[in-house]
Order: structure tokens, then sequence, then C-alpha cells
């Protein structure tokens, strides 16, 4: 064909495809005049166009991948075939490198794993070398937890390894077959701790030769059927195709190091400087082994996208959940190892495997010593003194089985009313005994384990828990010095007082008058004598700080127009200096720059200590126990996490006291001696625990493990006395016709909390979160109660449900996958699927014609967004700091909570396609969810600071508030309308929150 | 709303990769041989993938599945290559090179082994003697260029390469919108190559 014949074919064909299919065989007879050959050749280009279909638009990598996949399948050689003295009995699978076969030595007459490299590979040098060092370096290894290699050899050009053949699982197949899903229900803790001894064990010994795995994961972890011997396979595999070790013998210590390169492996249990292609030791090994025990405990691994590179970037910035999210009772100590073997900083995780082994197996003894004491000792009945020396005598019936045991164990005792012993037993090390054996006693109200370990524990050795206060209404607490007086703020329908309470005679004394302000911070002097405090008006952004007498009189405000918020969370709090002359504080400039500031003790002097750019907010100065630091919390809001920063006071440098990052920490409190600090955290915004951070190793382990929440609370410390607010709800779903409250009925009941409700458009079906199954889930019920169901069960918190208009779906939140994402649902909790993707959003609501989703962000600067109900691309629609939207039942506008600069929250109108607000309403109370009444007229809200509440309705005409229930007791946490209007759904109940005392005794 | 998606993240052998590649374009002709088994890893992996989604009867996302494995030996993006399309070309190239030898070592084993033929590619499959699926493209793409070089080179990015409309159109120095039409007249050609005996 000449080019030119080739050019206008080229042109005939794009022209032939503009023509409308009809009319083309006409058009084409017509270009051609005649030229019966070109009039062929178009013709058959053009209905090749049209059949090629999916020809070649998959990429070549797919293709060839594909049919490799067809043939690699392992049944390639047939069974009764010989490879040298071997006879092919069976396929057993086919790895990354190489497929495997189960074959009878004939010489030996024993059953052999038989490894081939693949023919087709033979001719790769590379490979082959790979394959053959592999080999070699496995068998170098003599460990009962590392299989043996029996024979390197070759066979007509075949290269084979001969393995122990272990008859047994891999810990993949485990997780699947038996439990008969491909997601891993989690192992028991017992069984989950013996494999990951047993592969420590193998690591270790590996460790030593200057072996390192690199490629750690189920799929490499055999357990044997016959006695659950856990066996690591592929040893070296990963090492040896990253190249030469270099110069091994002149590594440091136990550390080997090669060169950087191609890793290769899943990305799941990548460590995150194999995730960025950097050298990697032993220490790498430690973390997939985390990945690894994480994923035995909670039944998934810690990092999972669709995509490796999804992966990778979790993998480098994203804390793991914590495991109490998937296993209540998982030990706190199990939670400490797990996080210290998962810590990204590869110098603060552990350094060998051999430390991580000896913590497991600490563990695992602990819990065997519980276990015996709760098979062969009676719970005690009493509490109190004698707690140690029962503990001794269990000790002692136990002996042998803790014969190696050093430190540390936590048993479990149950007891009733209000108050919990943490005991712990003295015995000596060289005994050969436990040195310290904890014995933890509770659950019910709150801390139910409080695990420790000799070299990073605090000095107590054993603690006791006081419900200090039983209203309901405590809100913050500090504790003094002396720890004798603990002062209170106590919230009556939204008007706070504070008082002070004798621990010792229980007796409570009011020293500032109730009034509509909020304490954002609470402190006594070191004398004991005053207490310091922050307070705001209602509304107002301005916070003052006064001082008064620790037994009322009149208070004296020392400075005005202090800040510190973080994240909207209370951490304005006033620290003291330890003499007591001068007073810590935070304020904000102009730029939203936050300033760690001193000021004397009357508040005069002010001077800036150091200055955090907008990034970063900071929040609870502590001053130290030696009068030169200040230690702080840092939340740095592009990366998300908080973590603790202390500042010298005399020049304001700046130091990190731990590399350890969490979500959020609410409060901070230095232990008298200045070894280290107390702190409220949470790895997650729901659930937030004690910690304890030992200085000056930063090292931080968790003192409460449970599902309570001491969110957003105080914490006051001394060296031996905490003060801190446990906070408890309980909710039922309420249903009333026509608004009418004196007739509405409970629907759900029990100890729970069934707090957030809402109704589908005909009000027959209620959906509601609820706390019944242990976790925060969405649960369906019959409007009359009938056929209670749950809908969602996975380990996330899942919240905020709302019901689409056509009655179809639901959308709810839900924090599986770390972060709290809008999801979706069918009415009957099947195909749940992830609508939003950004970083976190809440308050999702239907447009009427449910097409499309409104939802606020939750970031520092909400705003308001909108994304197809079908998922897409979500669209913005305010600029400003605007949450909680709700659209009108006419579909046209949006109300939301909106923040104009330095004004008031107002609640404001916006088109459903976004801009400025076309009108703004008074509102005057926090936030809170709004919900259009049926009518259209008004926006409904609860102000969640009503300890009785009912729902309130704004008209947006810009009438009065009218309130629409009248109830005289309880709270109302959410409620719903059917779409006429008729039936209204709630949820009500009460939320108490009071002060406990954490005292530990010596 | 920041999307947690960041294709960029450094995957595991990138690094290396690239390297092999920069150095290969630089006259070093012993990176090919070190990039192949990099190629074929990614094979293996890739196939395993599908070979294990089909025996749970998984829908997996294959697409992104390969693209990671392209993003990961080609990963053009993360570095500052002093001219984009060249590199591109150089991929497109050297993917076409390892792959079509790939094929043609596994037909020519599959064959000596009396296997039966298995391919999954429907679009693919040709009868007789004939070489199948990539080797007999490859050979239609050499008769391609014989007539039409630059459709040719269009292919062997797209389809070899894994590049898309965009990054070829850059390689080439044309529009997307005459990449489209030359892959489109291309694609017409050598499905009638390959299939129109």
């Amino acid at each position: 064909m000449t080019p030119e014949r080739w050019q206008q074919l080229d042109h005939l064909f794009h022209s032939a495809l503009e023509v409308a299919q009809e009319k083309r065989a006409a058009f084409l007879r017509e270009v051609c005049a005649g030229d019966d050959s070109l009039l062929r050749h178009v013709e058959s280009l053009i209905s090749a166009h049209e059949e090629a279909g999916s020809f070649i638009e998959s990429p070549a990598l797919e293709v060839e991948a594909r049919e490799l996949a067809g043939e690699t399948a392992p049944t390639k050689i047939a069974s009764g075939k010989t490879i040298s003295h071997y006879e092919i009995i069976s396929p057993l699978g086919s790895g990354g490198m190489a497929d495997v076969y189960l074959a009878q030595d004939l010489t030996l007459n024993r059953r052999v794993a038989l490894k081939l490299l693949p023919e087709y590979f033979t001719r790769d040098r590379d490979r082959l070398r790979r394959f053959q060092q592999e080999a070699r370096t496995a068998s170098s290894l003599n460990h009962p937890n590392i299989i043996t290699t029996y024979e390197i050899g070759q066979a007509d050009d075949r290269h084979f390894i001969a393995l122990e053949f272990i008859d047994g699982e891999t810990l993949r197949q485990n997780f699947i077959d038996k439990r008969g899903h491909l997601v891993g229900t989690p192992l028991r803790t017992r069984e989950a701790l013996d494999i990951a001894i047993q592969t420590a064990d193998a690591l270790a010994a590996a460790h030593e030769a200057h072996i390192i795995h690199r490629d750690i994961k189920p799929e490499n972890i055999m357990v044997r059927r016959r006695d659950g011997y856990v066996k690591v396979l592929d040893f070296g595999l990963a090492k040896l195709t990253e190249g030469p070790v270099v110069d091994v013998e002149a590594t440091i210590g136990s550390l080997v190091q090669t060169s950087a390169g191609m890793v290769m492996g899943t990305a799941n249990y990548m460590s995150p400087e194999q995730a960025r292609s950097e050298k990697v030791d032993v220490r790498t090994d430690i973390w997939s082994l985390g990945v690894v025990l994480y994923e035995m405990v909670a039944g998934c691994v810690p990092f999972e996208r669709a995509t490796p590179s999804e992966v990778i970037a979790l993998i480098l910035e994203r804390e793991p959940l914590p495991l109490t999210r998937f296993a209540r009772d998982v030990p706190a100590e199990l939670e400490r190892i797990v996080t210290k073997a998962l810590t990204k900083d590869v110098e603060a995780r552990y350094q060998t495997t051999k430390d991580l082994l000896i913590d497991l197996r600490r563990l695992r003894q602990r819990l065997e010593i519980e276990a015996e004491i709760q098979r062969t000792g009676e719970p005690p009945d009493k509490i109190g003194e004698e707690a140690p020396a029962r503990g001794q005598q269990r000790v002692v019936v136990t002996e042998k089985t803790i014969a190696q045991e050093t430190r540390g164990a936590s048993v479990v005792h149950p007891s009733s009313g209000t108050e919990y012993w943490f005991t712990q037993s003295k015995l000596h090390r060289n005994a050969g005994i436990v040195l310290g054996l904890l014995v933890t006693i509770a659950i019910g109200y709150g801390i139910h384990k409080l695990t420790r370990r000799g070299e990073t524990a605090l000095s107590f050795q054993s603690a006791k828990l006081t419900r200090l206060t039983t209203t309901g209404k405590a809100t913050m607490a500090a504790i003094s010095p002396d720890a004798k007086l603990v002062v209170h703020v106590v919230n009556d329908g939204g008007k706070r007082s504070l008082w002070t309470r004798q621990v010792a005679t229980q007796s409570n004394i009011e020293i500032v008058p109730p009034a509509v302000v909020t304490y954002r911070g609470l402190t006594f002097s070191p004398d004991g004598n005053y207490i310091y405090y922050c307070v705001s008006s209602k509304n107002a952004d301005q916070i003052a700080v006064f001082r008064v007498s620790t037994f009322g009189g009149t208070p004296t405000k020392l400075l005005d127009d202090v800040d510190g918020d973080i994240d909207h969370m209370v951490s304005a709090t006033v620290s003291v200096s330890p003499n007591g002359k001068q007073i810590a504080f935070l304020r904000k400039g102009a730029r939203k720059e936050t300033a760690l500031m001193i000021a004397n003790a009357d508040g005069s002097g002010e001077r800036n200590v150091t200055i955090y750019q907008p990034e970063d907010g900071i929040g609870f100065p502590k001053w130290s126990p030696d009068g030169r630091r200040i230690a702080y919390a840092v939340l740095n809001y592009p990366s998300n996490t908080t973590t603790v920063v202390e500042a010298q006071v005399a020049d304001g440098s700046k130091k990190p006291l731990t590399s350890q990052k969490w979500l959020r920490i609410f409060g901070l409190g230095w232990l008298r001696d200045g070894s280290g600090l107390l702190m409220l955290a949470g790895r997650d915004k729901f659930v937030c625990q004690i910690w304890h951070l030992s200085l000056p190793s930063g090292e931080a382990h968790q003192l409460t493990n449970d599902l309570n929440d001491y969110v957003g609370m105080s914490l006051a410390a001394d060296a031996n006395t905490l003060a801190v607010i446990k906070m408890e709800k309980q909710a039922s779903i309420w249903m009333a016709s026509n608004n009418d409250t004196s007739r509405a009925h409970p629907v759900t009941s029990g100890p729970k909390a069934d707090d957030q409700v809402a109704l589908s458009p005909d009000g027959g079906k209620i959906v509601f979160r609820s706390n019944a199954s242990g976790n925060s889930d969405i649960w369906i019920v019959n409007a009359d109660g009938s056929n209670p169901k749950q809908l969602t069960t996975d380990a996330g918190i899942n919240v905020g449900p709302v019901v689409s208009p056509d009655g179809r779906h639901i959308l709810f939140l839900s924090d599986r996958n770390g972060v709290a994402h809008i999801w979706k649902m069918n009415i009957e909790g099947g195909d749940q699927k992830q609508l939003t993707y950004g970083n976190g959003e809440q308050a999702p609501q239907f447009s009427p014609d449910g097409q499309w989703v409104v939802y606020s962000t939750i970031a520092e600067n909400s705003s308001v967004w909108r994304i197809p109900a079908a998922g897409g691309k979500p669209v913005q629609l305010t600029e400003k700091d605007s949450e909680v939207p709700t659209v009108s039942p006419d579909g046209k506008l949006v109300a939301c909570l909106y923040k104009d600069e330095n004004a008031p929250v107002r609640i404001a109108l916006i088109p459903l396609e976004g801009g400025r607000p076309l009108k703004t309403l008074d509102y005057g109370a926090p936030s809170a969810i709004l919900r259009w009444t049926p009518d259209g007229r008004a926006i409904a809200y609860v102000d969640p600071r009503d300890t009785v509440s009912n729902i309130v309705a704004r008209p947006i005409d810009g009438g009065a508030v009218k309130q629409l229930t009248d109830f005289k007791t309880d709270r109302t946490f959410s409620f719903d309308w059917s779409r006429d209007g008729s039936q209204l759904a709630l949820a009500r109940g009460t939320q108490a929150s009071d002060v406990i005392l954490i005292k530990y005794i010596h | 709303m920041k999307k947690n998606n960041d294709k960029s993240s450094p995957s595991s052998s990138t690094a290396k990769v690239t390297h092999l590649l920069m150095a290969w374009s630089e006259g070093d002709l012993s990176a090919l041989e070190m990039l192949t088994p990099l190629v074929h890893e990614e094979l293996r992996r890739l196939a395993h993938y599908y070979m294990k989604g089909e025996r749970r009867g998984h829908t997996l996302q294959t697409t992104a599945l390969v693209n990671e494995a392209y993003l990961k030996l080609i990963d053009q993006k993360r570095v500052k290559f002093r001219n984009r399309a060249q590199f591109y070309a150089l991929a497109g190239t050297l993917m076409r090179h390892i792959l079509v030898d790939h094929a043609r070592t596994r037909n020519y084993l599959k064959r000596g082994a009396g296997a039966q033929r298995v391919s999954l590619d429907k679009a693919l499959i040709v009868c007789g003697d004939r070489d199948e699926g990539l080797v007999a493209l490859d050979a239609a793409l050499i008769r391609l260029s014989a007539i039409d070089a630059r459709k040719s080179k269009v292919v062997e990015l797209r389809f070899f390469g894994g590049l898309s409309v965009d990054e070829t159109a850059e390689a080439l120095d044309l529009s997307s919108v005459t990449v489209m039409r030359e892959w489109r007249m291309a694609k017409a050609w050598l499905y009638n190559a390959l299939y129109d005996t």
C-alpha cells in the first residue's frame, strides 16, 4: 500500500465514523467513487472497529499476567511424576516465587514439600540465583519454629528445594477456611499470643544470625495441625531479592543493614521504612509481626485500603485503631505491645525481637496466672486490706507456672459497690517468683484493667477508685495537692456553679454561685488555698481567668482575653507555678497564632514563653514540678495528630516529650516527682483513656482500657491521686403522634443508650444508634417496637443515622476506616458503602428528592458540602465556618449553623446550590443537629445543655422560638418526623457525669 | 476535601525501576537485563491476584491492580526526568520488549509441555500454529510500523507502556485528539490483522 493510499484510507475511516451508521454505506460508496478495493478496505476496518470491543484496551501487562494466571495454577505436574528421588503426590500451592508440591522422598521414605522453580524462570539467572540463595539462607537456620530445608537440587533443568512437610495451614488459610470467610474472625488472645511468641522466637534466632525475613505475613506462618506448632516459611526470601547484604560483619550489634532498594511483599505488612524504600533492619520484621499480631486479635489488618499505594499512605501517616475497638477484653498490655511494635519511628519501636518476645511471654504468663486464679480460687468476697494477702496466696498456688516470671500480672476480680481496688503484692524477683502481681478488680463503672510493667510503671502499688459525686452533673474537676479536696463544676440546667468537696467527710460547699457560663479550666494553687479557673460567658469566645479562695468568697479576675481551645475542645486551662508566684495560660493572636504565656499570680507582668503558628493548636499547659518547664499538648492540624511538648520557661526552647502521637489529648498532669505525666488521650475521637507518659524515655502506655468515655474532661494529678470525670448516658427511643408528648410512649428500653433516631418517611420504621451490642451500632425497629435488628456489626463506631426519602436507604457515620466518613446502606443493613472520603465528615442529610446528601466536614473550619446520593464528586456549599446542614422540605434551602468571624453562631439559610446566606436567624445554643419542621416554616433543634430538654422551633420568618414538646423530665438527645409530620420519634434519657477519684496506695 | 488517594506514594520497587530506566536511556544496556526480572515479578504477582480472584469468585478491581503495577514499573511523576517524553517512549518500548519476550517463552514452553492452551483474554485467542497473544500482536505491530510508524508507536505506548492518552500525546508531541484518532484506526487494523485471515 502506498503512503498516499494509506492516508486516504485513514481519512475515509474517520470521516465514515462521523457519519451516522445508517447513512455510512451510501456515504462510502459515494466517496470511494467506484474504487472497490478502497471501499472494501474501509468497510473491513469499520467492521473491525465495531467488533474490536475491548481488544488491546487492557494493558499488555494485564493480558500477559492473565495468560500466566491461566497456567500457573498448581496443577502442572501430574501426581506420580518423579523429580530426582521425589515422587509428586499433589500440589500444595503457589507462592510468589515458586510452586510447591507434596512429594514422597523415595530414598528416605518420608513426605516432603517440594518447592519448584517454574521451568519458565530457569533461564532467568537472577531468579535462579535468588532461589538458591534463599534455600541456603533458610537451611543455615536451625530452629524448631523455622521450616527445615532437606535438600537443594536440580534434575533435568528443574531446580528444586526439598523442605520439611508441615501438615497444617498457613495463618492466612486458618483465617479463611476454618472460619468460613475471607476476612478473619479474631483468634482468642491466648491463641494469638502463642502464635506470635513462636514466630518471634523464630525471628529472634534469625536476627541473631543476621538474617532478616522481610516478608512476615500470615501466608508465611504455618500452624501444624497436630500440635499447633508454628513454622515460619520463606526465610530470607525478601532479603535475597533485595540484593547483597552490605557488610554484615561490620554492622553494630544485632542490626543487619542492607542496601536500600526493592522490597517485595504485600503492602499490608510493610513497615514504614520498607514503604519508603529505605534501608531496613531487624526492626522491619518486628513491625510486620506487629501487623500479624494485630490482625490475629482484631480480625483485620491495621492498614487496609483498596490499592497498595493507599495502604502505604496509611502505613506512613495513620495510627491504627486501638485493638479494644475489635475485642473488648484485649489486655491493655497487649495493646501496648502491639502499639510499640507498630511505632512508625523505628527508633521508638522495639529495638530487638528479644525484647518483644520477652514482653509477649510475660503477658502470656500473666494471663495464665489469671486463668489459674479464676479456676482455683473463689473470688474474694471482701475488698480492702485483705486483697494483697489473697494475691500472695494465689501466687503460691500457681508458682510452678510462673517460675520464669519476673514481673507484672493482672487478675480480674468481681466486686460490688462503687469502689474498686488495684493491688499489687510484693515478692522477690530473685526468688524466681512474681515480682509484681497486679490484682485488678473491677469493671462496672470504669477502669477495668490497669496493667503496667516494672521499668516504666508508676510508683503505685495499688489503686482505689471512688465515685465521688453521684448527682450526674459534675462536668469538670480538680484535686488539691494534698488530695483532701476536690473542686468541681456542677451543671444544673445550663447554669454552672463551682463546689468544693472534702474527700474524707463528703461535705460539699458551693464557692461560686450558678451562672450561665462555661468553665474552661480548673486548678488549685500549690498551697491549696486558692482555686484558679477559666470561665467564658454564654456565646462569648472571651475567656477570663479568676482566682477564688478554696472555701468561697469573692472571685478576683486576674486576666481577660485568654484562649486556647484546640479543635473546639476545652483546653484553656490555667496552670500555677510550683512556688505559686506565676500562672501559665494561652492566648490567640490576630493571625490565629497561639502564644503560651506566663504572668504573675495577680495577672500582672504578662510575657510570651513561646508562640505557635495557626497550623498548630496548643492546650492544657502544665507547669512542671521543678518550675522550669511547662508541658502542653500540641495538635498539628495538617497531620491531625496531637503530642506532648515542653517549653523551658526561661528561654522558650521547646522539646517534644514523646515521639508517640494521639488523635487528641484531653488533659495532662505531672507526676509530683517529675518522672512523667498522666494524660487523658484518645487514639480516636470517641474513646478517651488514661495514659502514663514516662520521662525521659517518652514511652507512653495506656492505664485504662475500656469503652467508657472520659472525653473532654480535665484531669488533675498529684503523685498519688487523680480525679477524672466519667460520662454515662442512658437513652431510649420514644414515639409520639402529632407532637402530643403527653401520649408519647417508649419503643426501646433497657440500660443502654439509644440516643440517635431517624424515622422512615411513612413513620413505620425507626432507625437508631445504640450501644446495646457493646459497640456503637445502627439498629432498626418497627414503630411498634417489634423486630429490633442490628444493622452494623463492624468494629468501628457507627452513629448518626438518617433514612432516605424513599425509605430504602440509610446514611450513617462510621469510623471503621479510622476517620468518621459518611456511609450508605440499604434499609436491611446490606450493601454498606463509603460515600465520602475526606478528612472526616458529619451530619449527613438527604435532599427531599433523594438525589443529594448534604453534610459538613469536621475540620478546624468546618464547611457544608453536598455529594450525589449515588456517590460522586463533593461540592462545597459554604466558605465560612459552618456545620450541621438540613435541607428544607421543598428542597430549595439548606439551613446550617454558621459563624461569621467574631459574631455568635447563627442559623443560616443558603441555597441548595451553595453560596452566601440568604438570611440568618438567632441561635443561642451549642452545636446540635438541626431539622426543618415538616411544614418547612421553622428550624427545630434541642439545646444539648439542658438536663431537661424539649424540641424548640425557630421560625424562619424571624418569629419567636416556640417549644414543640413538653417533657418535664429527661433530656431529648435526638428526634425525627415522618414526612407528613404526624409521627415524631425521639431519643430521650439521662446523661450522668460524675467525678471519679483514683487513689494509688503505696 | 483532600482525598486520601495519593497515587504518587512511593511504592516498593519504584525508585529502583526509575533508576534503571534512566540508566538504560543513557545507554547502559545492562539495565534491561536488570529490569526484566522486576517486570516478571510484577507479572507473577498480578497473575497471582487473578488466580486467587478466580478461585474465590471475587470480582477484583483489576484495573487498579494493573495501574499499580505500571506505576511501580514506570512511575513517571516521581522523577524529574529531563525529557519526560523520551522517558515515556522508552518505557513503552522496554515494556513491549520484556512482555513479548515473556509471552514468547511462555508459548514455547506451553507447546513444549503439550499443555492445553489457556487464554483468558478472548480477544487474543488465535488459531493454528501461529503465535499467540502478545507475540502475534507484536508481529502485527511490526507490520503496522512499516506502513504507519506513528500508529504503531501509539499502540506501543498505550498498550505495552500502559500510558494514558494524554501521556502518549506528550511522548509523541501530538494532540490528544490525534492520539485517539491514531489509536482507533490502529486498533481496527490490528484486529483485522490478527483475526481476519
